[in-house]
Formats: structure tokens, C-alpha cells, sequence
């Protein structure tokens, strides 16, 4: 039984993940006020940091090759245990969606529609949403492709023109911070920027060459980490200081260019460009919600679930934090931990259980 | 029927940009009361803010070929006090048909009360606000922000508008006063130790009219306005800052004529040292002028007096550094931003500096060094006289 009869490409898959991870653009801003003009270096930190637990991801994947995390948890894990952790991976993978939809959303009515109500925004976003969900994972794929190209000429463009306002003078001192607001920084960009890609372990098997995911997940990372690595450095050489209390840096800078008079207020098409990134990250995770409770459940097709999972993430959404202070705290100071159980600790029991089953499937085939 | 289909999904595309405004937020240009400039002033016998905001009567603006002169003035000012600028600002909503439309403000002027007051709270606003932008030019008036913005321009038909447009002007030309936005300012604000300025602009009077008029440099300590550098100390400040574009220099050649030497273009940068735990800056000054006007009779296009005029060129620039710097540390104010270049070269020797940096700033030793060239010297080479 296959819920999904679309195939991607390989290389389908690197925009994918590439346009999945570029939304780190907006939810690296609750690195800033804590790492200051070091952000950078904490990135680079994250990223070596995320190597070997992408290697442990694609492991899991690679040796129940064509099977996704679901299916892969009830063998690995047994029929109880497997079902205990599947629903607690839908859960997250859920959170981490309507979690980007209000993150957005906020971002959204803080900047540009001032007087729009949360719901009527959520509402319409998980709709598109929901309409490339309906459509399938070759769609979202190649949607990708374009949002990534899009994404990376804004983002070049943005730069050049930002060239005159960067002084080098930002980034000194190097590693004026304390060890502590340090790890705490790497911990949030490690947690909330790089380690969901775990969403992934459930889009592999729909890949056409399932054995080969390692080397596009490794190179997708590698080019969005430079991405990354990029937009925080003109970041931080643009604003200096004033980077530590700005709501969303990214949009923030591209408010500043000015080419004489003329080259001026292109923020709207700043904020479209990230409006595009987070609509990809929010239909991967819709996707493979409504497809892992579907495998879940057992049921024959995912798109039952489409619309009743989109109505309670509307809701659920539109509602999610009291304030917008609060989801700054809990971005800083919860959300990570909470993160880690799912995106480290869970993955790593799945993984220390296969090597097991491996181990003593060799050494029952010697007593044989 | 295909065609029928495509055709609704393109109208289907047309409707959605209906949704671009999205709630509300939809508001025509005929309802929008573009601000141009805002005036900040503190009121002397309470605690209240009062604001002034200038907004554009775009019907007047674009008739302003016809006629010439007379007829009604193409702004209205508007004045609300409160206890914050936001409450007040609002306020104005109760006397003003129009709701005020911030992106396109170009001044913001603060009352020499306000300024003296402290200035974050009263700039948090212009921060914060989503509709607000940083890259607009901020100015302390040297009475109140309410009377700088009354004052009628000569050329331009807005006042607001007259002032930034003097100010970019000012900066390509004189280079006496400091042009700083917003942003400029929130970053000396949010750096602990360097001090805050902003251009001085004063209404002064010539036969009987009013004139808005750029004069000397406010200097803040944190975010309270301490003191002032007048016009040569101003540009000192930005030779060493290197914001120095154009300016005219008055120098006397040998025979003590006057000459004058038009700065062309100027670098400026500053290295800070420790020796033996005493902070040394190093400032370095490279600029590049012409002769500009010869006020004598004698030739001084000979090799030896350019000579002498790019020395005394030189000590001219330094001696405005120098007054800058000695009214810096009279006032103990930072200005240049020597501490955060010393944060920045030596952050662990700084954290024990950091708190005392008030105590070291007037005790630090400057040196200067200018290097001064003469390039042209313009459509005649010796003065129209009989040689």
C-alpha cells in the first residue's frame, strides 16, 4: 500500500529542501538578540553540529530503504512502541506547522497588513497551503524549484544593492558574548533552523533514487547554511548594533536601501519573497502530517485528512500564544528543548534500536 | 468551455489583488495626510510632549506653477500635546480630516527642551512603529521644533521638505553640519559609551523674514543633549568620522592674502592603541582640493607656494580636529566613537574600561596627521592683473 504515487527527482529534492530550509531567514532573528554580532559563528557552529545528526537521519532512512518514518518505526520499534512514536512525530511535525504559520503570520500583520485580524491571514495561508498538499508531493517539489530560484536572485539582488551601507567595523569584536548566550544561540539554531529536515525522513522513500538521499541532503544543506551564512553577515554589517532589538532583520535592512532616491522602499517585495519561503516549510509539514496519520491510521488515501487537519491548524494557529512577547520567550527558551526530544533524542532511540537488530541478526546468523 | 475556463481563472488572478490590503489596511491617497515633518518639543511647565506634524495639501503643491507666490500655503501644521508622542500624535485625528501617513517624513526635529530632556523616549515611537521609517533626517532645533517648522522656505513650497533637502545640499557643499538619520542615531544610542549628535538648526532673521538655518552640531551624552560644537568643530568631527564630501577652506598664502581651497574629496579614519594601559588615538586624514579663489594679486600657481598652501591646508584641518577634540573632552562626551574602536581592537582590557571610560575619554592623547593635496587650479592659473 502507497499513499503516495509520486515520484521526485533527486535533484527535485535538493530545491526542495533547500527551499524548505530558506525560511531560516525569518526565524534566525531569535538568534540576534542573543549572539549579537556573532550570529554568524554560532551558525557555522549549528551547522557542524548538524552533520553527523543529518548522517544518523539519512541512516535511519537508508536501511529501510523505500519505507517512510512511520513505517520504518513500527519495524524498527514494534507494533506498540512504533505506533507511540509515530504519533508523537505527527504531533510535532503538526506544532512545527501551525508554529511557522503563526511565527509568520505575526511577522505579517506586525509589518505589512496592520489591520488584519490573525485568523483571515492563517485561514488563507493554510488554504494555499492545503491546495499544494491536495496536489501532491511532485507539486510542492516543483514549486520549489521556482521559489528557490526566486529566493536566491532576491536575496542577491537585496545585497547588491545593500553594499554601500556594510561596514566591517559591525563584526568586531569576534566572540564578545559569554559562553552560555553561545550555546544557548547554537541550540536555537540548531533546533528550530537545521534539525527539522527530520520532516524528511517521511518525503525520502517518494524519491526516485531512495538510496542516494544522502549526498542531495548534505549538498542542500551545505548550499542553504551558505545561504544562511550569507543573509546573517550582510545582516550584521548592516545594522551593527541596532541588530539586537529589530523584530525581523531581513525585512528590516531591505527598508534601508536607498540608491539615490530612486532605488527605494522594495521592502513589499522582500516580504513576498518571504512569505514564499515559509509557504513551502508550512506544505512540507502540512504534507507529511496529514500523510504520516493517514499511514497511522491505515487509511487508503491521505486527502480525507487534508481538510479537517487544516481546520484545526487554522484554529489552533490563529490562537497560538497570547502575545507576541511570549512567542519570542518561548522561541528562546522552551521551544528548543521541546524540539530536541523529537529531532535528536526520539531519532537516536530509532537508530540505537536498529543497530541493535542488526547486531543480533548477524550474530543469530553465525549460530546457525 | 476551455476558453471559458481560462478565462475565469485570469479573472480569478485579477480579483486576488483585491486581497493585497488586506483588511482594512486599504487607504486611497485622497485619505492619506502625507506628513513631511514632525517636530518634537518638551513643554516648559509640565512634563507633557508636544507634537507638531507637517502634512502636505497636495492640491496646492501641484498648482504651485501658476500665480507665483501669494495665494495659500501648500502645508498645514498641526499641534497636539500628551504625555507620549504616540497618544499625541493620534490626538491630531481630532483635528485633522486626514489620518497621518508616516512613510514619506523626511525631518524630524527635536526642541532644544526635548533634547535636553532625553531623547529615547521620545524617539521609541519613530522606532517601533511598523509605518515609520529609520532613514529619516533627525535635527534638534536651537529654540523649539513648533517655530523651525513655521518658518516659511524661500524656494521650496514645504518647509519639512526644504530642510532635508538643505541638509543633502549642506552636506555635498559646506560639510559644517552633520547629516544623521534616524538609524545613524538609534546605533550611537544603542553603543554604550559613544555620544550621540545631531545637526543644530535656528531660525534666524534677515530683513524682517524668517529663515530656518543649519548652524553647529548637538552633541548628546547618552541620550540627553550636553553641548554644542559650532561650525568648525562640526566639520572637525567630520573630517575624522571621514563624512567630510565638500567644503571651503580659507587659508593665507605667503604674503598673507587669502585663499581659498575647495576640498574635493576627503578620507578619514582613526586607529586606536594601548600603550602601557593609556589609550592613543591615531587619527589619519587624507584630503584632495583645489584652489578655488585667489583673493591676492600675486601668482601662487608656483610649486613652492602650492606647497605652502597644502601645509597650511593641512594645519587647518588639524586644528579643526583638534578643537573638536578638545570640546569633546571638555564635555566628556565620546563623539567619534574612540571607546567602541578600542572595545573593538582590545575587548578584554575593555570590560575594565568599559565603566570607567568617562573618567579616560578626557584624558586620552589625540594625534592627527593630515596629508593635504592640491590637484587643480581651476580656468586661469594667475590673477586677472598685470603681471
Amino acid at each position: 500500500m502507497k499513499l503516495e504515487k509520486g515520484v521526485i527527482t533527486n535533484t527535485q529534492l535538493i530545491y526542495l529542501i533547500l527551499s524548505f530550509l530558506e525560511s531560516m531567514v525569518i526565524s534566525i532573528n531569535f538568534s540576534y538578540g542573543i549572539s549579537k554580532q556573532d550570529t554568524w559563528i554560532a551558525v557555522l557552529a549549528a551547522f557542524v553540529i548538524t552533520i553527523p545528526i543529518m548522517l544518523g537521519y539519512t541512516a535511519i532512512a537508508k536501511s529501510y530503504p523505500g519505507k517512510n518514518l512511520i513505517q520504518i518505526n513500527d519495524e524498527a520499534l514494534g507494533p506498540y512502541v512504533g505506533k507511540l512514536f509515530s504519533a508523537l512525530y505527527i504531533w510535532f511535525l503538526f506544532e512545527l506547522m501551525i508554529h511557522y504559520a503563526y511565527f509568520f503570520n505575526s511577522f505579517w500583520i506586525t509589518y505589512i497588513m496592520t489591520e488584519t485580524p490573525r485568523l483571515v491571514f492563517v485561514a488563507i495561508f493554510i488554504l494555499v497551503s492545503a491546495f499544494a498538499v491536495w496536489s501532491g508531493i511532485e507539486t510542492i517539489a516543483r514549486c520549489s524549484v521556482i521559489f528557490t530560484i526566486i529566493v536566491s536572485i532576491t536575496v542577491v539582488f537585496v545585497i547588491s544593492l545593500l553594499l554601500k551601507d556594510m561596514k566591517i567595523v559591525h563584526f568586531l569584536p569576534i566572540l564578545d558574548l559569554t559562553p552560555k548566550d553561545f550555546i544557548q544561540s547554537v541550540h536555537i539554531i540548531l533546533t528550530i533552523q537545521f534539525c527539522d529536515l527530520i520532516a524528511f525522513l517521511m518525503i525520502f522513500p517518494y524519491t526516485k533514487n531512495n538510496k542516494a538521499i544522502r549526498k542531495p541532503m548534505l549538498l542542500a544543506l551545505c548550499l542553504s547554511t551558505l545561504m544562511l551564512l550569507i543573509v546573517v553577515l550582510v545582516n550584521t554589517a548592516v545594522m551593527g548594533v541596532r541588530i539586537t532589538n529589530t523584530t525581523s532583520v531581513s525585512f528590516a535592512i531591505t527598508r534601508e536601501i536607498d540608491i539615490g532616491n530612486v532605488l527605494t522602499r522594495l521592502d513589499v517585495l522582500v516580504a513576498l519573497t518571504l512569505l514564499a519561503t515559509v509557504f513551502m516549510k508550512v506544505s512540507v509539514f502540512y504534507y507529511t502530517t496529514v500523510l504520516g496519520l493517514a499511514q497511522l491510521l491505515g487509511l487508503r488515501s491521505y486527502k480525507p485528512l487534508i481538510v479537517p487537519i487544516g481546520l484545526i491548524a487554522i484554529a489552533i494557529s490563529a490562537n497560538l500564544y497570547p502575545s507576541d512577547m511570549e512567542q519570542v520567550y518561548a522561541g528562546r527558551n522552551i521551544w528548543p528543548f521541546n524540539a530536541m526530544l523529537f529531532e535528536i533524542i526520539l531519532p537516536l532511540i530509532t537508530l540505537i534500536t536498529i543497530a541493535l537488530r542488526n547486531l543480533f541478526k548477524d550474530t543469530g546468523g553465525e549460530n546457525e | 468551455m476551455r476558453i471559458n475556463k481560462r478565462l475565469y481563472k485570469i479573472a480569478i488572478c485579477f480579483l486576488v489583488i483585491a486581497l493585497l490590503s488586506g483588511c482594512g489596511t486599504s487607504r486611497e491617497l485622497n485619505e492619506l495626510g502625507i506628513v513631511i515633518g514632525v517636530g518634537i518639543d518638551k513643554e516648559e511647565e509640565s512634563d507633557a510632549v508636544k507634537i507638531t506634524t507637517q502634512v502636505v495639501k497636495p492640491g496646492q503643491v501641484s498648482s504651485g506653477g501658476k500665480g507665483g507666490g501669494g495665494g495659500e500655503e501648500a502645508y498645514a501644521n498641526f499641534e497636539e500635546t500628551g504625555r507620549t508622542v504616540f497618544a499625541a500624535i493620534r490626538g491630531i485625528a481630532n483635528k485633522s480630516s486626514r489620518k497621518m501617513y508616516f512613510p514619506h517624513n523626511q525631518v524630524i526635529i527635536i526642541g532644544q527642551n526635548a533634547a535636553k530632556d532625553g531623547v529615547t523616549k521620545y524617539l521609541d515611537f519613530f522606532m517601533r512603529d511598523p509605518e515609520t521609517r529609520l532613514n529619516v533626517y533627525l535635527l534638534v532645533a536651537k529654540d523649539t521644533a513648533a517655530e523651525v517648522l513655521e518658518t516659511k522656505s524661500k524656494l521650496e513650497r514645504v518647509p519639512g521638505n526644504s530642510i532635508s533637502l538643505m541638509l543633502d545640499s549642506e552636506a555635498n557643499a559646506a560639510s559644517q553640519a552633520i547629516d544623521i538619520r534616524l538609524r545613524d542615531f538609534k546605533e550611537s544610542l544603542q553603543l554604550k559609551t559613544v555620544a550621540s549628535v545631531a545637526p543644530i538648526i535656528e531660525v534666524s532673521e534677515e530683513n524682517g523674514k524668517k529663515t530656518a538655518t543649519l548652524n553647529g552640531t548637538a552633541v548628546f551624552k547618552g541620550d540627553k543633549m550636553v553641548g554644542t560644537l559650532d561650525k568648525s568643530e562640526g566639520r572637525g568631527l567630520m573630517w575624522v568620522l571621514g563624512k567630510v564630501k565638500s567644503g571651503i577652506i580659507e587659508v593665507e598664502c605667503s604674503n598673507g592674502n587669502l585663499v581659498a581651497l575647495e576640498t574635493v574629496r576627503a578620507k578619514g579614519e582613526f586607529s586606536s592603541e594601548l600603550v602601557d594601559g593609556k589609550v592613543k588615538i591615531k587619527v589619519k586624514i587624507s584630503e584632495e582640493g583645489n584652489i578655488g579663489e585667489d583673493a591676492g594679486t600675486e601668482d601662487i600657481s608656483t610649486l613652492d607656494e602650492v606647497a605652502f598652501l597644502e601645509q597650511q591646508n593641512a594645519d587647518v584641518i588639524k586644528s579643526e580636529v583638534m578643537a573638536a577634540v578638545k570640546k569633546a573632552e571638555e564635555l566628556d562626551a565620546d563623539i567619534f566613537g574612540f571607546g567602541e574602536s578600542v572595545h573593538r581592537k582590545y575587548p578584554k582590557e575593555w570590560t575594565s574600561m568599559e565603566d570607567k571610560w568617562d573618567e579616560i575619554f578626557p584624558t586620552i592623547e589625540v594625534e592627527v596627521e593630515v596629508e593635504a593635496k592640491l590637484r587643480l587650479m581651476g580656468r586661469i592659473n594667475a590673477p586677472s592683473v598685470p603681471q
